[in-house]
């Protein structure tokens, strides 16, 4: 497998405060990578340099053979990286079929003050639009029947499916999910990780994804990256990173500490 | 009984240009959350803008129109490129006072390119007095009422329905999502500047048409900003509703209580109105996480 993304050397810093301290990890195309580790250990901030929404101070960011690392979010997004955001970033005051419109707006071609206007070829894309959006995503994520209900007023793990649908929409080779599995029921869990699956295999886009909960880890996960106060301390498959005493220290103290 | 309804249509005319005018703070400010104090001198650069078309080119008005929207959308685009774009992560105050510098700039400007004089705008409407039975409304008033409802309902079907409508309004809702879906937000910005100049020049030749061209019109801009508070600085709708509301008590008011109640009646209630409901008419209350 080739490596779709490439984090090498990555260093962050707020303040005084450092919060990535030279992480490297290699994210192989077509496969589920999991990071990992206690709260604070760095895992959205990692999560927010490859998507481009905070400016590391040292590092490199390579994805599908390019340097990103200076490019814009918008730029990385049009180039193929999609996200959904630890709690949940929808559009409040639009529909859900507006919000996954949205996730088309890289592939727009027609000018964009044309689309949805009447005309012609605009018109011609506005129906291709919506087509794609009922028969790719719409049916998939099981939203078909809301799409025309505003996103704010949805319940917590439907809004988490549309914001997977906007991201889907984007077709995009990098999918970067901040704790999909996080506040939802056991049937809408197992849902989403049976959808986390299918877009891997059937659509192969390769998934980058943050995650708390270790059922979900272990069962989708190829690659298993463990985060610490801002260091890679372990990297491997589920079952070599579950051994490793580095991260059952880490892991099981936080814990520990939580239980008691 | 007549009399009120015929001054209640003179103001309720007025009031649909106030809300033409309000339209351009709010859709800025809804991108940026930035209370751009220049908007009514941009106004009145559209409305020279039109004027030089018009009566110093002797152009018609249907091309000396476009002209000036043009130029006007041009010089809000500029305002945000070297003005606004190298003051973001500054704070909002940053911004705002910015606007200021820009608002006597553009008035120094008009000075020195079009003298302090008074000009009277070339007529763009027809000149006949609107006459609705027994009712008379002057001409300017009339039409430019119209012309200015047409323009903010053009507006917001554009804002409704296009892609870009949609990726402004994605902008002005959450930037990070809106970048992480492939949004370029300077250029949204950028856009919105220029969409708000164009409304701006619309309203500056309705308003030159109504009154006169001197280089003092930009301050209508000033109470035009206060009925947009009236109406909540976030909302399109509320930005219309206001000026309507404002337009009509200024015109009731003056005809009951004399010329010099119409200031001051309007902006009492104003007062009255945004202490019960300090987010204005329709604006959303601004919820604080602490």
């Amino acid at each position: 497998m080739s490596t779709l993304l490439e984090v090498d050397g990555l260093c962050l810093q707020f303040g005084g405060l450092t919060v990535l301290d030279e992480v490297s990890l290699h994210v192989p195309e077509g496969g589920v990578t999991a990071i990992i580790g206690p709260n604070g250990a760095g895992k959205t901030s990692l999560f927010n340099s490859v998507s481009g929404s905070y400016r590391p101070h040292a590092g490199r960011i390579v994805f599908a053979g390019a340097d990103i690392t200076r490019l814009p979010a918008a730029r990385r997004a049009a180039r193929g990286v999609a996200r959904t955001f630890q709690n949940i970033a929808l559009f409040p005051s639009m529909t859900v079929l507006d919000n996954v419109k949205l996730g088309r707006h890289v592939h727009l071609r027609s000018g964009l003050l044309a689309g949805g206007l009447y005309l012609g070829r605009a018109r011609r894309e506005e129906r291709r639009l919506e087509a794609y959006i009922k028969d790719e995503v719409a049916d998939l994520l099981g939203i078909r029947e809301i799409l025309g209900e505003s996103g704010a007023a949805l319940p917590y793990g439907l809004r988490k499916r549309v914001e997977l649908a906007r991201a889907i929409a984007m077709e995009p080779r990098l999918l970067l999910l901040d704790e999909p599995a996080a506040g939802l029921g056991h049937g809408d869990r197992e849902q989403m990780m049976r959808l986390i699956r299918d877009l891997q295999r059937q659509r192969g886009i390769t998934v980058l994804l943050v995650e708390h909960d270790m059922h979900v880890v272990m069962d989708l996960a190829d690659q298993v990256v463990v985060l610490d106060f801002g260091r890679v301390i372990a990297a491997g498959t589920p079952e070599q990173v579950r051994e490793d005493p580095a991260v059952i220290a880490a892991y099981l103290g936080a814990e520990a500490e939580q239980a008691s | 009984m007549e009399f009120l309804l015929e001054i209640s249509l003179v103001g309720l005319a007025v009031g649909g240009v106030y809300g033409l005018i309000g339209l351009g703070y709010v859709i800025v400010y809804r991108a940026t959350r930035i209370v751009n104090f220049a908007h009514g001198n941009i106004m009145m650069f559209g409305a020279y803008c039109y004027f030089t078309g018009a009566a110093v080119l002797e152009l018609p008005w249907w091309a000396a129109l476009p002209l000036a929207i043009a130029a006007t959308a041009l010089l809000g685009t500029v305002v945000e490129r070297l003005l606004l774009r190298p003051l973001e992560g500054r704070s909002q105050t940053v911004a705002l006072l910015a606007t200021f510098g820009l608002a006597a700039v553009l008035h120094g400007l008009v000075q020195l390119l079009w003298t302090t004089r008074n000009f009277f705008m070339p007529a763009i409407f027809p000149q006949q007095p609107i006459i609705l039975g027994a009712m008379y409304i002057p001409a300017n008033t009339g039409y430019g009422a119209l012309l200015a409802l047409a323009a903010v309902g053009v507006f917001l079907v554009l804002f409704r329905v296009t892609n870009l409508g949609l990726a402004m309004r994605a902008t002005a809702s959450d930037q990070v999502a809106a970048s992480s879906v492939g949004i370029n937000v300077p250029a949204m910005f950028n856009v919105t500047w220029a969409c708000a100049a164009a409304t701006a020049a619309l309203a500056g030749v309705v308003v030159g048409s109504i009154t006169t061209l001197n280089p003092n019109m930009g301050r209508i801009g000033l109470s035009v900003l206060a009925v947009v508070i009236l109406g909540g600085l976030d909302s399109l709708a509320g930005a219309i509703l206001a000026g309507l509301i404002v337009g009509w008590l200024e015109a009731v008011t003056g005809f009951y209580l004399g010329a010099s109640y119409k200031d001051v009646v309007p902006f009492l209630v104003l007062l009255t109105i945004l202490m019960v409901r300090p987010h204005g008419l329709l604006g959303a209350p601004r919820v604080e996480r602490l």
